[in-house]
Parts: structure tokens; C-alpha cells; sequence
């Protein structure tokens, strides 16, 4: 059986991954899964939604960890290393099999969520980094949340925080990197254009024979 | 369906749920503390009482000990079993050969600083003249064997998580039969006394550690250790580190607790009474290990059903988990109650020993028949993720009641205060969980009513 061919776009938060992603669904005809993804889980897992909204590219392990290891009073060893709590680290394996089982359905865009890693044996796999200066990534925020430029500003950094974080922490490379993705796009230095980005990908894809 | 997607955690009848979910860390636990009793029954029975004293003097150091095992072990273990589920076996591989490293450095630095501190640790954790002896020959092949034991709990908890539950299971197995085996040789036949129960449960421990070695070590695993890229990488340390550091600080917490009740048990009743709570504990430990067991095997169908929202079903396996919590709870009530003298007695033949512990044994679990509850109720938080609401709940009953009583009440009851802060802390932590339990099932309820489209006096649930 043929595999599919699966996009995979890593985004800055405000670089306008998901643009490009909707542009190259429409031209391909092709779904996105960006939030898509977490009703995917939901359905297929039987849990609500809300579980994994809540904790969507998020790795925090919280206080909870503390609990593990807590012995009563009267304990003395308890030293089973790890717990069966429905946590981060559960969801996030939920959400790895459910991306597989897409990639294994049908052609697909997966924005974000470590696509990149967890699929990184699919044959026709193409993995997409945008980027952009901080600058435009701010004016798009301001623009599409109706943020001031102070709030715009703060928003961005902590996004991209979080990104960097869910992505470091599970995949044990570095969100951003050069060397983890086939392709890396500075989006800014394209004039903002969502078109030309676009262009880029689809002439990368004709030189790889992916298309 | 892939096996990563539990759902029948979601379907299949709840009963059954608790018994397959719960069955398998029972034994676990129930061989561990049946270790431990075992060791200070044959430590009792062949060295004296006053080894008894010299024993429960060192429980917080063993334990602080164990507290390093968890600050590498847990750690690795969450990288490994993450990394596992994405089938990434070279970073694994990495993680592992960081455990087995970190695991001997931490364990070298704690024999070291722990035997050239030996005796002001001990006189600090409460230690006399009488007792000392004891525990500093008790403490010292512990001491020496610490890498191993370290190895071998954090390699164990690994081979649990890399597809080899059984085999974790077996090796537990295997170092409590050793231990109970050779416990009586060193003890009775080679007359080694208490540092023979010591060098008995470093051996067990060697052995179990060389099997769990062999399969570690294993070619035809895909995680296996490995002499290429054998090293240690900091960026995984630090992280392994960082996971590992609540559980350690939660351990290290407790310990000092420990440490306050022996010293004012030294205070106020002297070496014996020491020795005194040292089997109480070991006899109650054996029991509350039993509701740990069930506390695991409820946290994943709690934890799944809270997340699909099938309140119903949480509130059903924590109903289920309560009873089953109490039976046990109530079991160890009675015995404390109406025979503490015969459980007492398997430890030692010492008559004010016996007479000590018994009245102790009696006051501890004077409200066991409910405590069952208490102990449920905030594990159940840590398992629909609530975490600072369980981290408090499980604070309560440990330190934030437990700390003020045991300063307070040994001034007007003595010893027997020391006794009473225990269930006195016990009764007040039930009351606060039951509060937070109440108004927990209150939320449940109203958004279910919501959900069903009823009216809502108050827009904002559950937060």
C-alpha cells in the first residue's frame, strides 16, 4: 500500500503557520489538523475534549510529580519509578497514536504539535519550520487577537516559550532547530506573503518528486 | 484499537477494573513491606530489644537514602517510558546508561557522606549511648552496599517500564525470598547479630541486581545498556534531576518527620519507646501498603473516566476503592484494638518492649476503622489531576496537623502524647477531605445538571 503524503509545519507562534497550512490544504486538497487534531483524540480516545484543550502543547508536570514519590509516614519504599495517572505524558502518547492512525488514513497537514517527531518514519514525510521577525509576528497577533502591542508582544514570547517547551521536552531535540526539519522558512523575509511561502514549499516538493 | 488508548477503562465494569488495575501493585507492595517486617521480626527475635530501638533508628536514613534512589530513579524511568512510546531506542538507550551512572555517583556520595557522619546523623535522628551500637552496625553494610541497592531499585523500576512488568515483579520476588532466607543464617547460625540482617539484605539485593543486569544488559532487547555511547549527558541528567526533585523533597520532608517523633519518643519515653513505634510501624505499614495498592489500581479509572466525563463511573470506583480501603483499614484496627499483644509479640520477648508497643499500637489505630477514607479521598484528587488539592490533602495528615501535635501534646501526656498526635492528626485530615470531597461531588453534580440542560444557578463549574 502507497503511504500518504504528509505535511508537517512547526510554526513560530504569529509566523503564519497555519495560513500556510490552509493555503497548501486548498491547493492539494488535502485536511489540516490543527485543532482538528484534539477532537481526533477526543473521539477516538472517549475522553472530553476539554481534557486535552487544557493541556494542548503544554509539558508541565506540575506539582504532581511531587505525589509519586510521596510515601506515608509509615511507608518506607515505594520506589515503582512511574504512575498510571492520566497525565501529560499519557495524553501526548493518546495524541502520537491518533496522529499515526491519521497518517496512516489518508494525505494530511499537521500543524505543530511534534508532527514532525512522531512521524518522522513515514516515507513521505515533508517537515516545514516557519518563522518570522519578531516584528511582523507581532503585528499579525495584534491584528488577529485585537491586542495592543504590549499585550501582542507578551503573548508572542510566552507562545513561543510554551512551543519550545512541549517540543524539547518530549521530542529531545530543539523547537526551532535547523537540523530537525526538512525545510525552514523565514517567513518575514518573503514580505509577509503567505503566496509566496507557499510557492516555496510546492517547488521543494517538485525537487524532492513528492508531487 | 491501540493498546495506548485504554478505553475499556471506559466501558468494561468497574469492579473488574479495580481488580486487574490493582491486583499487581498490591503484591508489589506487599512484598515490600513484608520485607521490611520480616527483617525486624528475626532482628527482634535474635538481637534484643535494644536492636530493635537501634533499627527504627535507622528507618529515616534508609529512607533518605531511598530518597536519592527516587531523585535518578523516578526520573529516568517517566524519560524512558515517554521515549519508549515513541519507539525512539537511542535516546532511551542514553537515558538509560545516564541512570546507571547518576545512580552509582549518588550512591557513592551518600555512603560516603553518610559513614563519615555516621554518628552525629544518628545521635541526631535520636540515637543514645544504648542504641548506637546497634544502628551504626546496622547502617554500615547498608552503607557500603548502598550502590547496589540504588542500582538495583532504579534498573528495576526501568525494566518495569520497558515492557518487563513480570519481570520486575519476580526480581522483588526473588530479593524478599533470599532475604527472609538468609536473614535467620547470618542471625542465628553465624551469630552476625543485627550487622548479619544487614550483609542478609545486601546480598539478596546483589543477586536480584545481577538477574536485573542480565536482562538490562540483554542485545536482543531494544533497550539495552551498552558499552558505545555509555556516558553521561548532562541536558538528560538535569531532566531526570528535575522530575526526580519533588518526589525527593516530598520524601526528604517525611523523613524529618520521622526524625521529630523518634526524638521526642527518646524524649519522653526513652530508647524503648523508639523501639516501641519502630514495629508499630512495621505492623501498620503492611496494612497501609494494602490501601496503596488499591490507590494505584483506582488512579488510572478515575483519572480516564474524569476526563470523559463519566462522573457516574468516577464516583462509583471511588466508592469501590473506599470500601476495599476499609476493610483493609478495619482489619488492622482490630488486631490493634483486641490483639495487640500477639502481633506485637512476633517482634520480640521483651515484656515492657511488648507492653510499650502494644498500648502504642492500640492508640495509633484507634480510628483506623475510617481511616481507610482519608487516605482514598486524597489520592483521588492526585488521580483526576487536582494535584495541589491531593499534595494538600496528603500534607495534612503528614505534616501540616501531624507537626503541631507532636510538639504539643507529649508536654501534658508524655510518650502517650507522641502516641495520640498520630490519630489526633489522622481525625482532623479526615475532616478536611471529606469538606473538599463534598464540595467536589457538588460540582460533579451541577455539571451534570448543566450537561443535561437543566438551569444553573451558577455559571462557572468545576474551575
Amino acid at each position: 500500500m502507497e503511504s500518504h503524503l504528509i505535511i508537517t509545519i512547526g510554526r513560530q507562534l504569529g509566523a503564519g503557520g497555519l495560513g500556510v497550512a490552509r493555503r497548501l490544504a486548498q491547493e492539494f486538497g488535502m485536511k489540516v489538523y490543527d485543532k482538528e487534531l484534539l477532537t481526533e483524540v477526543a473521539r477516538e480516545s472517549g475522553l472530553d475534549e476539554a481534557c486535552f484543550q487544557k493541556r494542548d502543547e503544554k509539558s508541565s508536570r506540575g506539582v504532581l510529580g511531587a505525589l509519586q514519590g510521596f510515601r506515608s509516614l509509615f511507608g518506607m519504599y515505594n520506589r515503582t519509578g512511574t504512575d498510571t495517572v492520566m497525565n501529560e505524558d499519557k495524553l501526548f502518547q493518546i495524541q502520537s497514536e491518533v496522529m499515526r492512525n491519521i497518517a496512516a488514513k489518508e494525505d494530511c497537514i499537521i500543524v505543530g504539535r511534534c508532527a514532525d517527531y512522531i512521524l518522522r518514519d513515514e516515507p513521505r514525510l515533508m517537515s516545514v519550520f516557519i518563522s518570522a521577525s519578531l516584528d511582523s509576528r507581532v503585528k499579525r497577533i495584534m491584528a488577529g487577537e485585537h491586542l495592543s502591542e504590549e499585550d501582542a508582544r507578551h503573548y508572542v514570547e510566552q507562545g513561543d516559550r510554551k512551543r519550545a517547551a512541549y517540543y524539547n521536552y518530549y521530542t529531545f531535540k530543539k523547537w526551532g532547530d535547523s537540523a530537525s526539519y526538512d525545510l525552514c522558512i523565514d517567513s518575514s523575509k518573503l514580505g509577509d506573503d503567505i503566496e509566496k511561502v507557499v510557492d516555496l514549499i510546492k517547488y521543494y516538493m517538485k525537487q524532492r518528486n513528492m508531487i | 484499537m491501540a493498546e495506548n488508548i485504554p478505553l475499556e477503562l471506559g466501558t468494561e465494569r468497574v469492579g473488574k477494573l479495580l481488580k486487574q488495575y490493582a491486583m499487581p501493585a498490591i503484591i508489589a507492595m506487599t512484598a515490600s513491606s513484608l520485607y521490611n517486617m520480616v527483617d525486624s521480626i528475626f532482628i527482634g527475635q535474635g538481637c534484643g530489644p535494644m536492636a530493635i530501638s537501634g533499627l527504627a533508628l535507622t528507618f529515616p536514613l534508609m529512607n533518605l537514602s531511598a530518597a536519592f534512589g527516587t531523585l535518578v530513579g523516578v526520573g529516568g524511568a517517566t524519560l524512558i517510558s515517554v521515549l519508549l512510546g515513541q519507539k525512539n531506542y537511542p535516546v532511551a538507550k542514553k537515558v538509560l546508561s545516564n541512570v546507571f551512572i547518576l545512580n552509582v555517583l549518588v550512591g557513592l556520595l551518600f555512603m560516603t557522606v553518610a559513614l563519615i557522619f555516621l554518628n552525629p546523623i544518628l545521635r541526631f535522628f535520636g540515637a543514645s549511648d544504648a542504641t548506637l551500637p546497634y544502628a551504626r552496625d546496622y547502617m554500615i553494610p547498608i552503607l557500603i552496599g548502598n550502590v547496589i541497592t540504588h542500582l538495583y531499585f532504579g534498573l528495576n523500576s526501568i525494566v518495569r517500564v520497558s515492557g518487563h512488568p513480570q519481570k520486575a515483579m519476580y526480581a522483588t520476588i526473588l530479593t524478599v525470598t533470599l532475604n527472609t532466607i538468609l536473614d535467620p543464617i547470618f542471625i542465628f547460625v553465624f551469630k552476625m547479630g543485627i550487622q548479619g540482617a544487614a550483609i542478609a539484605t545486601i546480598i539478596s539485593q546483589f543477586v536480584s541486581f545481577v538477574w536485573i543486569m542480565r536482562i538490562i544488559c540483554d542485545k536482543r532487547e531494544f533497550l539495552h545498556l551498552s558499552r558505545e555511547n555509555f556516558g553521561l549527558d548532562w541536558g538528560i541528567a538535569k531532566r531526570s534531576l528535575a522530575i526526580g526533585l519533588a518526589p525527593f523533597l516530598m520524601n526528604v520532608a517525611s523523613c524529618f518527620v520521622v526524625i521529630f517523633i523518634n526524638n521526642q519518643f527518646k524524649r519522653y519515653g526513652g530508647d524503648l519507646a523508639i523501639g516501641a513505634y519502630g514495629i508499630v510501624n512495621r505492623v501498620v505499614f503492611l496494612f497501609l501498603m494494602i490501601v496503596m495498592g488499591f490507590n494505584q489500581g483506582m488512579q488510572p479509572i478515575a483519572g480516564y473516566n474524569y476526563g470523559a466525563k463519566q462522573y457516574d463511573r468516577v464516583l462509583e470506583v471511588l466508592n469501590l476503592t473506599i470500601k476495599c480501603a476499609l476493610i483493609v483499614t478495619s482489619a488492622c484496627f482490630i488486631v490493634g484494638m483486641f490483639f495487640p499483644r500477639a502481633a506485637v509479640s512476633l517482634f520480640t520477648h521483651d515484656e515492657e518492649l511488648i507492653g510499650l508497643a502494644s498500648r502504642g499500637f492500640r492508640i495509633t489505630v484507634a480510628i483506623f476503622f475510617i481511616i481507610g477514607r482519608q487516605m482514598v479521598i486524597s489520592n483521588f484528587f492526585q488521580s483526576i489531576g487536582m494535584a495541589n488539592k491531593a499534595i494538600f490533602l496528603s500534607l495534612s495528615r503528614q505534616l501540616i496537623f501531624l507537626l503541631p501535635f507532636l510538639a504539643i501534646l507529649p508536654i501534658w501526656f508524655g510518650a502517650d502524647g507522641v502516641w495520640f498526635s498520630m490519630p489526633a492528626s489522622d481525625l482532623a485530615a479526615l475532616v478536611v477531605s471529606e469538606i473538599m470531597l463534598a464540595s467536589l461531588k457538588r460540582s460533579f453534580r451541577r455539571e451534570q445538571e448543566a450537561a443535561a440542560g437543566l438551569p444553573v444557578a451558577e455559571a462557572k463549574v468545576n474551575e
